[in-house]
């Protein structure tokens, strides 16, 4: 073979390889889906799966019996099936939520106040009234709708379908609004994160469901980074006046789903007045 | 020995199993006994289909013969709405004789916290865990 020929061989073997590497490398990125974009921010809008029903009712995916019959709760888990953890999981990789005690730490001043609600949750705890839950007690919205100027959160919450509207055009926290239950929201970009922080809570709402009240003085920061199909949340309360720290709820993973948020049916309790036990009544959300 | 062994994978299975599918919320202990079991069998006179749980009304009685309204109290909307049971598919065919086992109430009430409901031609909804 002259040398002519090597060179040809040489240089038709190198065009092979090159043209694998780009095959390779042109699979791998339809395997990792790229983050949408909008405005050259990540784009957050869709419908998304919360986890909701993972959490309140751990392993549980409804199941189809035959003949008509349909496990919804309760059911054994089909053979080879994964634990829940899939959509919505608790304790994804979301940013900035460092893991941390399950339920708020408080001064110690305030710990005999903590208990007693806790004794008395029927009594207490607004959120069995139908009343909205709080920020960060709602848990992360199952839809959102962005625009340039704001972000739209929507819940699809047993007590009904709330919204928060989160100005992301640098206004600053309006102070003509009196104290809510989901208090005052605004949102700025931190590179691709959503940062939103709220303010101008009232007093009537809990960070958990034990008792763990906070003061009209709440500061709760959330945070929401789109990968992907599936967006990490996480959020921080910061409360000085009585916390000894600041408190991370579970950190969640959300992802994009098909099955669009529907008019929530109203919120009507009627078990609380035949409660013979006033201490236990768990509301994940 | 072998037979041994088995039960005892069975047995641990089943153990890991029961302990991942109870639901671990709200207040059903609080209202209802789950100690104990009820059957009510009667007739679907209402759905009322409200958070934060649905309503099962029936019109029949227990094997007791407790007979009158029974309030049937079952899983939030969003949960059915997510395992695609409706409200038509709750109340079944109107006037037809339903069976519903259920945790009774601790007051006395006639009213129960939903395990399943059985239909007449055998079809079901299993809505809970049996804690008993």
């Amino acid at each position: 073979m002259s040398i002519r020929e090597s060179s040809r061989y040489a240089l038709a073997a190198a065009l092979v390889v090159a043209l694998a590497a780009s095959i390779h490398a042109q699979s791998g990125s339809q395997v990792a889906k790229a983050t949408p974009r909008i405005d050259g921010r990540p784009d957050l809008n869709g419908t998304w799966d919360t986890g909701y029903n993972d959490l309140v009712i751990g392993f549980v995916q409804p199941q189809q019996l035959g003949g008509g019959s349909l496990c919804v709760s309760g059911c054994a888990p089909p053979a080879g099936a994964a634990r829940a953890g899939g959509a919505g999981r608790a304790g994804g990789t979301a940013p900035a939520a460092p893991a941390g005690p399950a339920r708020p730490r408080y001064k110690p001043e305030f710990q005999a106040r903590v208990r007693t609600l806790d004794a008395n949750q029927v009594k207490e705890d607004s959120i069995l009234r139908c009343q909205p839950p709080g920020v960060p007690r709602i848990g992360p919205p199952a839809k959102i709708v962005q625009t340039r100027r704001e972000v739209i959160f929507f819940y699809d919450d047993v007590n009904g379908g709330f919204f928060r509207i989160i100005p992301i055009d640098g206004r600053p926290h309006r102070k003509d609004l009196p104290p809510s239950y989901l208090g005052d929201a605004i949102g700025r970009w931190d590179g691709d994160t959503l940062v939103v922080e709220t303010v101008n809570f009232n007093d009537d709402t809990w960070l958990t469901d034990d008792g763990a009240f906070h003061t009209k003085d709440l500061r709760v920061v959330e945070r929401l980074r789109r990968t992907g199909d599936s967006i990490e949340w996480a959020a921080t309360a910061h409360d000085p006046a009585v916390l000894s720290e600041p408190w991370s709820p579970p950190s969640r993973t959300l992802t994009l789903t098909d099955q669009e948020l529907e008019e929530s049916p109203r919120c009507e309790d009627r078990s609380l007045a035949h409660m013979q036990d006033l201490t236990n009544h768990d509301n994940p959300r | 020995m072998r037979h041994a062994t088995r039960t005892l994978v069975l047995s641990t299975i089943l153990a890991l199993v029961g302990g991942t599918t109870a639901l671990p919320h709200h207040s059903v202990s609080g209202q209802f006994d789950t100690t104990k079991l009820v059957t009510v069998t009667g007739v679907i006179s209402k759905i009322d289909w409200v958070n934060p749980h649905i309503y099962v009304m029936v019109d029949g009685k227990d094997e007791s013969g407790a007979a009158g309204q029974w309030a049937l109290e079952t899983i939030p909307t969003a949960m059915a709405r997510k395992a695609k049971l409706t409200k038509d598919m709750l109340a079944g065919k109107q006037g037809e004789t339903v069976t519903v086992t259920g945790h009774p109430s601790r007051d006395g009430r006639k009213s129960a916290w939903v395990i399943k409901i059985t239909y007449p031609d055998g079809h079901f909804y299993q809505l809970s865990a049996d804690r008993k």
